[in-house]
This record gives structure tokens, sequence and C-alpha cells, in this order.
């Protein structure tokens, strides 16, 4: 084979210059730009997933701003009115205006939006007063149902009837049983890859784990077991784990949030001192997760207690044969199960109110996180832009005062020079000078 | 692929406003900052130096060390690149921004121009305005 002899011959200034302008241009027109492609909304990452990203690499733990959201989600005050919203939203839809017990032949979203007003208004003020009560006395039972859901059946029964409020042991089943069904019906995130088969995988080993009483959470990739303690009272009825319980506070809020340190402390004991807290942080986390997905459960007693209100002769008298065509759902309907819906995913009208009440508890979760990350961020770019004027500002007066020196350093080699005349005046004898 | 049963609400599918919205705030407060000169600084100007790359050069290799990049010969003796591709990069904008950069300025009409003279009947003064926009060019130096 013959040598490959190469060829190394120089070029001139211009060539150089033309074959470097090419090779520039080349590659710059061959680069292909980075281009993000257009992601539907439903495959994109979920507006909370991104909030609590941005939470994150702010270096906030956003426990308080979930704190902030139960405590919401358990006031009267704040939640009749999405309760009664859900509900008006829902025969606004169906062209229905309640107060005038009329019906709109295929509404338009105008007409819906009006409606949905002139519902909500009637609903306050018929039985906003006494929903508000029935809220108030119902939402400690609210609070004890969640942590059931969450963490299961408890291993002393009348731990399960204190949580479930009742002793009727079918009820308590039918409440774990929709802890299993409700867990994936609803999810914060957007999953575009999940499968059907990992959906129900879960739920079978969630269902062994709440028959168990026992949750797992993964802190620093171990998984921890948690449970309530033996006697749950005292998390929502103060006092202390080893003292009498205190008389009920009606603070349901607060009982969750001794629910999320009551994990932390678990895992303190169980795993190490140091991930308590991050326990606990995680734990919060979840807990609002399942608030919302359980929702369509814990708040079902409310929308039965609106169709009460409103049977009552001296409201309005809607009798159950009277609800299809006054509401435009009848109670069944409308308060269908999680298992329910999860047997029949195709009946939109079934998860009609579950989809409007998890999306209002959605949007109010948003709401908190998105405010206070508003008023963080501007503080923080603002504090951000102003540490770097300082430093601007410093490194522009180090640049001054350099300039100072170049003038101040003529007058100094001018001093020099009339010191060194002085001195060679003295000492000019004593050098040696060459003889020419 | 599943998807959940029970969807989120489109209107609650707003991440990408909501980054938006954040970038604008973010924006927003580096706007602000920038401050407008007053009329003497833009005078002062006059006492400006003008750009030189080794000086800039010099500025910007002396703060290598806030984010980490080695000054000087590297430890195996090798030349610093970066310390001279630094100055390449600063020299090549340098000599676009004093050869090759223009300054267009226009003036507002307004300005006001006053004059002085004489004639058969005295002494005479004249007040006036500029009245259409005057226009100038100017070089980056």
């Amino acid at each position: 084979m013959a040598i490959d002899i190469s060829v190394n011959t120089p070029l001139t200034a211009v060539q150089s210059e033309l074959a470097g302008k090419i090779g520039s241009i080349q590659s710059l027109l061959s680069l292909v730009g980075i281009t993000f492609p257009t992601i539907p909304k439903s495959q994109q990452m979920s507006a909370y997933d991104y909030l609590l990203k941005i939470l994150e690499l702010m270096g906030v733990n956003p426990r308080f701003l979930f704190e902030v959201f139960i405590n919401q989600v358990l006031d009267e005050n704040i939640m009749v009115e999405k309760i009664l919203k859900v509900f008006a939203n829902m025969s606004a839809k169906k062209g229905k205006n309640l107060q005038s017990a009329t019906t709109t032949a295929n509404p338009n979203s105008a007409t819906i939006k009006l409606l949905e007003e002139t519902n909500l208004t009637f609903l306050m003020s018929k039985i906003g007063g006494p929903m508000k009560q029935a809220f108030r006395a119902a939402k400690l039972l609210m609070a004890k149902q969640l942590a059931m859901m969450i963490f299961g059946k408890q291993k002393d029964q009348t731990s399960n009837d204190y949580l479930a409020g009742t002793t009727d042991l079918a009820m308590q089943e039918k409440i774990l049983a929709e802890a299993v069904c409700g867990a994936e019906l609803f999810s914060l995130s957007n999953n575009p890859s999940i499968k059907n088969e990992d959906l129900e995988y879960n739920r079978i080993q969630l269902l062994q784990k709440i028959q168990k009483g026992q949750i797992e959470y993964k802190v620093s990739c171990q998984n921890v077991e948690v449970s309530l303690p033996d006697k749950p009272e005292f998390i929502f009825e103060g006092g202390g784990i080893n003292t009498v319980p205190g008389s009920p506070t009606n603070n349901p809020a607060r009982g969750i949030s001794l629910m999320m340190d009551h994990v932390g402390n678990q895992v303190q004991n169980k795993n190490a001192e140091k991930n308590a807290n991050s326990a606990a942080n995680a734990f919060s986390k979840s807990v609002v997760e399942k608030l919302i997905q359980y929702a369509p459960v814990i708040f079902r007693s409310m929308f039965l207690q609106v169709f009460a209100f409103m049977s009552n002769p001296s409201i309005l008298g809607i009798t159950s044969a009277q609800q299809l065509n006054y509401y435009g759902y009848d109670e069944a309907t409308m308060t269908a199960s999680c298992c329910d819906i999860l047997d029949d995913p195709g009946n939109e009208e079934q998860k009609d109110m579950a989809t409007n009440l998890c999306n209002i508890l959605l949007q109010l979760l948003i709401g908190i996180l998105l405010t206070f990350l508003i008023g963080k961020i501007k503080k923080l770019a603002k504090d951000y832009f102003a540490r770097k004027a300082v430093e601007k500002l410093k490194r522009k007066q180090e640049k001054l005062t350099r300039r100072f020196k170049i003038i101040n350093a003529v007058g100094e080699n001018a001093k020099k020079a009339e010191r060194l005349k002085r001195a060679l005046a003295v000492v000019n004898h004593l050098i040696l000078k060459e003889e020419n | 692929m599943a998807e959940s049963v029970i969807k989120i609400d489109e209107s609650l599918q707003v991440t990408e406003e909501i980054a938006s919205l954040l970038l604008f705030i973010i924006g927003e407060n580096l706007t602000n900052f920038l401050p407008r000169l007053g009329i003497f600084k833009i005078l002062a100007a006059k006492a400006r130096p003008g750009l030189n790359s080794q000086i800039t050069s010099a500025s910007a290799v002396s703060r290598f060390k806030e984010v980490g990049i080695p000054t000087g010969t590297l430890e195996d003796g090798t030349p610093n690149v970066m310390e001279a591709y630094t100055e390449m990069m600063i020299e090549v904008i340098f000599d676009a921004i004093q050869s090759d950069m223009r300054v267009d300025i226009a003036v507002d009409p307004g300005i006001v121009v006053q004059a002085s003279g004489a004639n058969a009947g005295g002494p005479v003064v004249a007040i006036g305005a500029t009245t259409a926009p005057g226009t100038a060019v100017g070089i980056g130096q």
C-alpha cells in the first residue's frame, strides 16, 4: 500500500480569514437550534408540581403553606361557599336556575356562568347559614375520617370507632374501601407515562397496608412504616400521648398538624433523628394530596346536607322524586362514591361532583402557593439586583481609587526625585567615580 | 397508558403561564434598576477615557477568581488559554464598537434660541425656539 503523503501548505492571511469565516458560518448554519416541542398541557408538569419545584429551588419548605391550605379547607367560612359553588355550577351546566326553578336548554358558557352566579347567591341566601353550622359540627369528624383513610384500620377497635365516628363495622369498611378506590382517582400531577397496571398494583398494595394500619413512607431512600398512636384521641382533642385527652377543641386543622408531627416523631424513633423533619414535611405533602383526592368522600356528608336542607318544606321542599328535575342531578348520582366512579369511569355525570370539588380544592391550593411565591420572588429579585448593584458600585469605586492612585503616583515620583537629589548631594563625595 | 379518572381542569393547567408571570416579575426588577442618566452626567462623558481592550481584559481576568477560573500560567506550565480568549474576545468586540458602531441622535424641537443685534432703531434681542427635530451622529470610542 502506498504511503499517504500529507500536504501541508500554509495559507495566507486573507485565505485563512476566508476559511475561518466560511467555517464559522457553516457551523452556525448547520447547528440545529434547541427547539422545544409543543407539549400538550396535560403532558406538561402540572402547575402544582411546578410550584413545588420552584419553592424547592428557593429553599422554601412548603409545609406551612400546606397548613394554611388545610386550615382553609376546614374553615366553614371558606368551604361552605365552595361546596355550594360546586352545587351551583353543576345545576348551571344543566341549565337549571334554582331560584326560578326554570331550565334553559343547551346553555352556552356565558349562560352557565350567569346561572352559576344566580344559583350560588340563591343557595347562600337560603342555606348558607345552616350549612356553616353543619360544617362546624362535622369538620372534626371529617378530619378524623381523613386520618383513618390515610392510616387505615387501627388495631384497637375503639380507635376505629372513634376515627370513623360510628360503631357500624360495615360503614368503617366502606371508608377504608373508599380510601383504596379514591387514592389514584385524581392526581395533582400529570402522569403521561403511567400504566393502568401500575395504578392497579398500587391499589392492591395500598389495600394491604390499609388493612394492616401501617403506611410506608420513603425517607432518605429507606421505607419507614408509620402508624397512628394506639389512642389517637390526643391528636384531635389535645392532651398528650401518655396523658388524659382534653376536651375536643374543634380545631381539626391543628389536629392534622399534630398528626404530621407524630409521623416525624415516629421516624425519629424508628429511623434517624435527622430525618424527623424531612419525614414530617414529606408527610405534610402527602396529607394535602390525600385531602384533595379523598375530598369527594370526606365532603359527601356536606353534599347530602345540601339535599337535606333543600328538601325541608320551610326552604324548598324538594322531594327525592323531584330532585332530578330541579337540580339536574339526583342525590345518588351527584354523591357517587369513589368506588362507584372507579367501577364506571366513563360515566361523566357520576363523577361530576368529584371532578368539580377536587379541582376547586386544587385551585385553592395553587392560589396559596402562587400568591406566596409571587411575593417571595419579588423580594428575592429585588434583593438580588440590589446586591448586584452594591457589588457593581464597589467595583466602580475601586476603579476610581485606582485612577486616583495613578495621579497620586506622579506627585509621589516628584517627591522621590527631590529626596534622591538631596541624598546625592550628601553622599556624592563618597561615591567612587570612574576614571575616564 | 392511563390517565386519572378525574382529570385536572384545563383552567388549572397553567404551568407555562405561571413561568411567564414569574419571569416577568424577575425581569421587571431587572429593568427597574437601570437609572436614567442626568444631564450633567451625560455632559461629563467628555472626560471619559474611551474603551481600551487591554484594560478591560485585565479587569475581566482579575475577576476570574470570583467564578473559580484560575489565572496566570496553569500548574502544568501551559499558557492560560482562557485569559488569551478573553483578551481576544474583548478586543474583537471593542474593535467592532470603535470601527463599526454608529450613534444616531435625535434632538427634540423646542430648543430655546436667543439672538441679539442692532438696527437703525437700536439694539434688537430675538428669542425663539427650534420648530423641527434635529439629528446628529456620534462615534463610539
